[in-house]
């Protein structure tokens, strides 16, 4: 057992896994836990919006882990596969909050402008860049969060959200397009303003 | 339903994601503005590439708790456990079958099984008291002065002092044989008439 724990870091995480599976190893899961748990506190923290409930969802999420363990697929990549335990989550959660309410346009002005006219401007756009993210629809977020902002593959995307590829091209292609919408509906000076990025 | 992008927009969406507007060749250049003004193009690239950025870099998570079940001193996962008690429980129901069914109805007498679906229940209420007074008696200090016999004693000696009644007339009376009733008891007449006369006296 000692020469397992000297050795456990070195272990693949599909070989830590099979370690969980086989002998319900909770050495094995906190390495694990170690590897990931601050790339899917940051996923849940995109997702959810609120720090609390994120570290909330990563202990689940492990605890989760250990109860499902014979689900997983030593086929299938376990980074994409926790993600998928995650963006699973992420969607229940979406499904049990009470529903937004959204102007004609779909666009909510939430009491954020005394604060924001205060930020400097790339603090300010990623500001209105996370209140557009947070107005889209869930596949739209899962697919935008993995894509741009945890640097996903497109297959993995397809592989995490459980659809195909042409899928995952358009809800990133329409997730894109609603947001720079509701950008330009927040604060018009994005819509005739051409940019210098960075 | 997400509809699929047509071959114009998945050529859009792979210049967005990979190139800036400045960047794109004459024709690629030419393809964009088709569509899209330059403004939107550079405000939804901008919002690819800076949304890496948009969050700040998460804290550590909190560590991983478990609710570990022990045995021996040693870890045990839960099914373990529950596969141990429940194998215990099975052993003692195999060894000791009668004690562990101690509801079990004898089958030689079925007809003593018998379904109450009716619980009287009697209560006694208690409504009347009864209360025990218990009082002091003061005895007359005269009564103590003369005892019960000498009350008794005086009578027939102030009747025998008074001379009221002789002796031998009243003995004479009372040894006389007589029926049961008092009507003409002339013994009675006689010591009360000695009575009267003693106290007067």
């Amino acid at each position: 057992m000692s020469l397992f724990r000297n050795n456990i870091a070195q272990y693949s995480d599909e070989r830590l896994m099979v370690e969980v599976i086989d002998h319900h190893s909770h050495a094995a899961l906190t390495e694990l836990h170690k590897r990931y748990s601050r790339k899917l506190l940051g996923y849940f923290i995109k997702m959810l919006q609120d720090h609390e409930l994120a570290n909330d969802f990563v202990q689940e999420l492990f605890l989760r882990l250990l109860e499902k363990k014979h689900l997983y697929d030593p086929e299938k990549k376990f980074y994409t596969w926790v993600f998928t335990i995650a963006s699973n989550m992420c969607k229940t959660a979406y499904r049990r909050s009470p529903m937004q309410s959204l102007s004609d346009d779909g666009f909510e002005l939430r009491d954020r402008t005394s604060v924001n006219e205060d930020l400097a401007e790339k603090e300010r756009f990623h500001e209105l860049l996370k209140h557009s993210l947070d107005l889209l629809e869930h596949p739209h977020k899962t697919a935008f969060v993995l894509r741009y902002m945890e640097q996903f593959s497109l297959n993995e995307i397809a592989e995490i959200t459980e659809t195909s590829l042409g899928t995952v091209k358009s809800r990133l292609f329409y997730a894109t397009k609603k947001m720079t919408e509701h950008l330009k509906a927040y604060d018009p000076k994005y819509e005739t303003t051409l940019f210098k990025l960075n | 339903m997400d509809k699929h992008l047509n071959n114009a927009e998945e050529r859009l969406f792979e210049l967005l994601e990979s190139t800036d507007f400045d960047q794109l060749s004459k024709e690629d250049r030419a393809f964009v503005e088709q569509h899209l003004s330059r403004g939107d193009y550079e405000l939804q690239r901008r919002m690819i590439t800076e949304a890496e950025h948009a969050f700040p870099a998460p804290p550590l998570a909190k560590p991983l708790k478990f609710a570990p079940v022990r045995l021996m001193g040693r870890s045990i996962p839960l099914y373990q456990a529950i596969l141990s008690v429940a194998a215990t429980i099975a052993l003692f129901l195999f060894l000791w079958p009668e004690t562990s069914q101690p509801n079990e109805q004898p089958q030689s007498n079925p007809q003593q099984l018998v379904s109450a679906d009716t619980v009287i229940q009697t209560k006694i209420v208690t409504d009347t008291v009864i209360r025990y007074i218990e009082r002091e008696i003061i005895r007359n200090n005269t009564a103590a002065a003369n005892p019960p016999e000498t009350v008794i004693d005086a009578a027939p000696m102030r009747v025998w002092e008074a001379g009221a009644i002789e002796l031998p007339a009243i003995t004479e009376e009372l040894v006389k044989t007589k029926g049961s009733s008092l009507q003409e008891d002339t013994a009675s007449k006689t010591i009360l008439n000695g009575i009267y006369v003693a106290r007067a006296s």
